[in-house]
């Protein structure tokens, strides 16, 4: 549940603005060599004051000229810079939780037997986090075995983050010769949320299992809720006995009472590409997703950082959080499914147990990765899945920015299958531009359609409390 | 720029203050030692001026265009007649103004103005100023040691100067 550790750093435009970055990427222990040619203005002006000296006869332009030289010799002669180090990486909370500051501590040895006289740390950092404190790149020089040491802050959020090698560029002392090379040093920062202690209470729909729970079911039987008194049938247990009534008229008479029942809940989340736009920066608009991936193949890894307003899928992933607590604190079997090219489906269960696996999956399952899948989702393939997996008598909650048809289609066939099922939906739409108006209100109406089948939509305004959403879509249910 | 994952889409790749003042301070010394002949020392002056802009900046090129001006100013005190022991300090401090800007450019590209760079902006000069000292002293000793007559030995050395060099490039 970890994504892979990449086998090499990137150093996008490190060498050469113009070069293809894969030709930058480069392998553990891999070690590039490149010449800077950082001389040559020096040698052209050698040779114009070599010439000029020589046809004006001017000796102290030879002068010059030979010091202009002496340079150029200078990158030639000087050894290229030694290129082996360790990385150390130290991490002061490597399990934190969202939100939190992490330090990071990067030591850097070398272990050749020559010093770097120019040696620049580029740290690996994680493209899920961001840095909120210094800078994870250094230079310095560095003596035969000897140690440096820099440190920076990124802010931690959801998931696993396992750190890249680290790339470092080491030059000789007149820097002609440059040699890269990608460092390899495991670290990763763990930030796992934990499910509420006092969540939110989501609403469940009266859909129950044969198990005992909290929900109160149409059926009558032992339980708390009064619902009638019937005349003594041979079995009845004394307890259930009215005795008054029947001290009264004489007759026995036992009272009746609601069942309680669980129910088994799985939560559905949309992870999809398009679901990971947040509103404010770049809000979602209907044509681009319902274009789906092709208009936004590799999105910009700087509008999925956290920094600014959080994405739908965090936002998703939270309530999906709030609704596994709420659930599991009612005695409800919870299972979590994603709707997303990486699968995640965890069968609905009630023990403890598995309360910490869906907390896992949900922090750092590939699925609700903070750096957004590039493979395409098969819409077909997931229905069948879906069919297949969740059973008749499981509800489920949806949790979707209903940005696409899909979805919504999903929902409606699931109803229509007679499954119960309600939606969460994190509202990512704004209204700063006539694009993002036109699909707010798209958005409205399927709310609208959804509604319509008679199936409970909370409607999660961005600003709102969850706790606010669900509130008023309990009046709208119950008036 | 270069990118690196997980950074801020903030990163600035401004030379830091330290590459920029090393590059100002030798181009200075270059129009001090030049002030002795006036169109030199105003060509080296233009460049002198040009050198910060051109390494704040970040380009290469503007930063190379500012340093042939010292190296203009330096050629034509020359031809000028200028005192062999000053021209010489003045092509070697053009030669660490153009080291130390090249430098600094190159580490604002790469790590960029919130990363700590300056023992390595320092340790890099330190050494070019090092190296041109020492062929400083050692070609002066050498060319006074050579009369005037015999500049036809100066040629020589210097073509075989030339020829070592491009041996040293095969």
């Amino acid at each position: 549940m970890s994504y892979s550790i990449p086998h090499t750093a990137r150093v996008t435009g490190l060498l050469d603005g113009t070069h293809d970055p894969s030709e930058n990427a480069i392998a553990v222990g891999e070690t590039r060599e490149r010449k800077t040619r950082r001389w040559y203005g020096v040698t052209v002006f050698a040779l114009i004051a070599l010439g000029l000296g020589l046809i004006l006869t001017t000796p102290s332009l030879l002068l010059a000229s030979a010091l202009g030289l002496a340079f150029t010799a200078y990158g030639r002669v000087t050894a290229p810079p030694p290129s082996s180090l360790s990385i150390d990486r130290t991490v002061s909370d490597p399990d934190p939780e969202p939100g939190d500051v992490v330090r990071i501590t990067v030591r850097v040895r070398n272990d050749a037997s020559r010093p770097i006289f120019d040696c620049r740390v580029i740290d690996g950092v994680p493209s899920s986090v961001s840095v909120v404190e210094g800078s994870p790149r250094h230079g310095t020089v560095l003596r035969s075995g000897g140690e440096t040491e820099f440190t920076y802050a990124i802010e931690a959020t959801r998931g696993d983050h396992v750190f890249d090698p680290a790339l470092v560029v080491a030059r000789d002392a007149s820097g002609a010769t440059e040699r890269t090379t990608a460092v390899e040093a495991t670290t990763s920062v763990s930030c796992t949320p934990r499910l509420p202690a006092d969540p939110v209470s989501i609403p469940v729909r009266s859909q129950l299992t044969r198990y005992t729970g909290r929900v109160t079911s149409e059926t009558d039987g032992p339980g708390i809720e009064f619902s009638a008194v019937r005349e003594y049938r041979r079995g009845d247990a004394f307890n259930r006995i009215d005795w008054n009534r029947t001290a009264r008229t004489g007759e026995l008479a036992t009272v009746e009472y609601r069942t309680e029942r669980a129910a088994s809940v799985v939560l559905l989340v949309d992870a999809r590409a398009s679901t990971y736009r947040s509103a404010g920066v770049r809000s979602v608009s209907a044509f681009e997703s319902e274009s789906g991936s092709d208009l936004d193949p590799d999105p910009d890894p700087d509008s999925n950082t956290p920094s600014g307003s959080q994405s739908a899928l965090e936002r998703s992933v939270e309530a999906a959080r709030t609704a596994a607590a709420s659930l599991f604190s009612a005695g409800h079997g919870v299972g979590l499914m994603a709707m997303s090219p990486h699968g995640c489906w965890i069968p609905p269960a009630r023990a403890d147990d598995h309360r910490v696996r869906i907390r896992n999956a949900l922090a750092t399952h590939d699925a609700f990765s903070p750096i957004s899948p590039t493979d395409s989702f098969d819409t077909q393939s997931f229905r069948q899945a879906l069919h297949k997996r969740v059973s008749e008598d499981a509800q489920i909650i949806v949790f979707s920015p209903l940005c696409d048809d899909y979805v919504a289609q999903t929902t409606i066939r699931l109803d229509a299958r007679r499954q119960r099922v309600t939606v969460i939906s994190p509202d990512p739409t704004t209204d700063d531009s006539p694009g993002h108006q036109l699909a707010r209100i798209d958005r409205a109406l399927r709310v609208t359609s959804v509604r319509s089948r008679g199936i409970p939509v909370v409607d999660w305004t961005h600003g709102t409390s969850l706790e606010q959403a669900v509130a008023r879509t309990k009046r709208r249910w119950s008036a | 720029m270069v990118g690196v994952s997980g950074e801020p889409a903030t990163f600035d790749p401004t030379p830091s203050s330290v590459g920029t003042g090393l590059a100002a301070v030798a181009a200075l010394v270059t129009v001090g030692s030049l002030v002795g002949v006036l169109h030199g020392a105003v060509l080296a002056a233009v460049g002198a001026v040009a050198i910060p802009v051109a390494v704040q900046s970040g380009s290469r090129r503007a930063h190379a265009v500012a340093a042939s001006f010292l190296f203009a100013g330096a050629t034509v005190a020359g031809i000028a007649g200028v005192d062999p022991v000053h021209l010489l300090v003045a092509v070697a401090s053009a030669i660490v103004a153009w080291d130390a800007g090249q430098h600094a450019i190159g580490v604002g590209t790469q790590l960029g103005r919130a990363a700590s760079t300056w023992r390595v902006e320092l340790a890099h000069t330190a050494g070019s100023l090092a190296v041109a000292s020492a062929v400083g002293v050692v070609a002066y000793a050498a060319f006074t040691g050579v009369s005037a007559q015999q500049t036809i030995v100066v040629v020589v050395l210097v073509l075989a100067a030339l020829l070592l060099t491009w041996l040293l490039d095969r």
